[in-house]
């Protein structure tokens, strides 16, 4: 019996193992609410980790980062939280590249000089900007240079294959793996899945066996969701409990760490479970 | 991490799914299907302690009653699988054509229907006479809005003839199913629970709206449901059972007592 499945369903969580969940949302949504003030956020992003056992977050924005929306809002709320939250959470910033190039660029800039070493996109909200038109080709190149990751709902196969080889330095992580990604997440050392989906039986365990663990992270399109949802096929997946501590953290961890955008605090355990590991 | 707070052990929630579809198909990226062969050892991977079950043919492929008969085949001698039929209104208008139906129904000894509403649309007319012999028995009954797999979106003549339906039949539990398409249920859906007091919803691919019937309306019209193996089961059991704001007693409702209480009513 998995111990890491057995703690999860006596309701303890996830104890000893570090806990990242790669991909939740900060503040309004078209069909949903998350939070309404940074205080709410605060405290109650606080409040549903501390119940999962969760230990940090990377959050993107919400409402903001749709069509005809100004995203320079999003970021402005998911700075003021995240920065409350310094070891709790790692924002990633979103532009929409229908603005102009210099103001998306101006825009990383912003961010950057605040700490924020990750990229929200989701162009296929954006009006269906090409995930490798020209304004995105220029945010690759920006993040190659300034060592960040970059996040996106999803990249068309031919694109994905595209920009991962010619920005080798680039992490580029699917919002959701949903299965096809499976040649491109064994071929290509820097594109990796986030594995958030609803989706059948079988589906991740059947991923980890073609892909490898190594290439998976958790999420759960939280505080939309409940986080459970992501933790929980992790949880009952068929395999080791090695593959699931890289899953449920370890490689979000190695990932962040890679940019600098590893909380201490995480840093640390994220050392100590390595040490321990041998 | 350890949770702050223990939340119950899944053991002691006593699942009862009331959405579980067996028989093999064919869906890109559906690797694993639930037949009478493996339904059991899944159900025990997850602590899914009995089942709705219904076939997975009888949902979309005519007719019906070969999938419908297919099903107590497969869920012969295993007490803990209870068979759904997916039913239609006959096409000979009346009450008697539909009370022979439910009455074939229940001496085969299947207690819950699924209602195939997305094949034909929940007019009150076209489904007065089904739902008033269902209900003369107090048949639990899903509205099933999926078509091949457990996803579905609701349009407003939908909901507006659930609510049709729903007034015109109080004493039929109606339980809304597969009602969620990817981003949110339809609006007025909620409203509707709070308005028509027969009317319930099982979590099928329902991931945070459900909470907030349970919250408003309250637990007893939440039914849990996996919507295995269109859906990973992992997904809505920690849902559950990690649900911050419902204590020990709401879950068990959610998770099962509901459920059990509404097939003790089929009279």
């Amino acid at each position: 019996m998995s111990a890491i499945l057995e703690n999860w369903k006596r309701g303890l969580g996830l104890p000893d193992t570090l806990v990242i969940d790669g991909h939740v949302h900060i503040g309004p949504w078209r069909h949903n609410t998350t939070f309404h003030s940074v205080e709410e956020a605060v405290e109650e992003s606080v409040a549903f980790m501390d119940a999962h056992g969760i230990d940090a977050v990377c959050a993107m924005g919400g409402g903001s980062m749709f069509t005809g929306a100004d995203y320079h809002l999003g970021n402005d709320f998911l700075l003021r939280v995240s920065e409350r939250l310094p070891d709790r959470m790692i924002p990633f910033a979103n532009v929409n590249p229908n603005d102009t190039r210099d103001a998306n660029l101006a825009e990383l800039d912003r961010v950057y000089a605040r700490g924020i070493r990750g990229i929200k996109l989701i162009n296929a909200y954006q009006q269906n900007y090409p995930g490798d038109g020209p304004n995105l080709m220029a945010l690759y190149a920006y993040a190659a240079d300034h060592g960040m990751l970059v996040f996106n709902h999803q990249w068309e196969e031919p694109v994905i294959w595209r920009i991962s080889g010619e920005f080798p330095a680039v992490t580029f992580i699917f919002a959701h793996y949903v299965g096809w990604q499976d040649a491109i997440l064994r071929e290509r050392e820097n594109v990796h899945a986030n594995i958030w989906t609803v989706d059948c039986l079988g589906w991740l365990d059947r991923g980890i066996r073609s892909v490898g663990a190594g290439k998976f992270l958790l999420g759960s399109d939280g505080f939309l969701n409940p986080m459970s949802v992501g933790i929980g096929p992790v949880a009952y997946a068929p395999v080791a409990d090695h593959d699931k501590r890289l899953i449920l953290g370890l490689n979000m961890a190695r990932l962040l760490d890679r940019v600098g955008a590893l909380p201490a605090l995480i840093k640390e355990k994220y050392r100590r479970t390595l040490l321990d590991a041998g | 991490m350890r949770a702050a707070k223990p939340m119950p052990d899944i053991r002691d929630l006593r699942l009862f799914d009331s959405c579980m579809t067996l028989g093999r198909g064919v869906l890109a990226g559906c690797p694993e299907w639930l037949t009478r062969d493996n339904v059991l050892a899944v159900m025990d991977r997850y602590d899914i302690a009995e089942a709705l079950v219904h076939d997975h043919h009888a949902r979309f492929v005519y007719p019906r009653e070969e999938g419908n008969r297919r099903l107590l085949e497969s869920v012969r001698g295993i007490g803990r699988l209870y068979p759904v039929w997916v039913l239609e209104p006959p096409r000979t208008p009346g009450f008697s054509a539909a009370a022979a139906v439910v009455t074939e129904m229940l001496e085969a000894g299947v207690r819950a229907a699924r209602l195939a509403v997305k094949a034909v649309p929940p007019m009150a007319w076209l489904w007065d006479d089904l739902c008033a012999a269902l209900e003369e028995h107090r048949v639990p009954s899903f509205l099933d809005f999926g078509e091949a797999t457990t996803r579905a979106t609701l349009s407003d003549s939908d909901v507006a003839g659930v609510r049709d339906i729903a007034l015109a039949h109080p004493e039929l539990p109606l339980i809304l199913s597969h009602i969620f398409g990817g981003l949110g249920v339809h609006p007025a859906l909620l409203p509707l629970i709070r308005r028509v007091p027969n009317v319930y919803i099982d979590i099928t691919g329902v991931l945070e709206y459900w909470r907030e019937v349970a919250r408003d309306v309250g637990p007893g019209r939440v039914l849990f449901a996996t919507g295995a193996p269109f859906c990973d089961p992992g997904i809505l059991i920690s849902n559950v059972q990690y649900a911050r704001a419902l204590d020990q007693t709401a879950k068990r409702m959610i998770c099962g007592d509901n459920l059990r209480g509404l097939l003790d009513g089929v009279r």
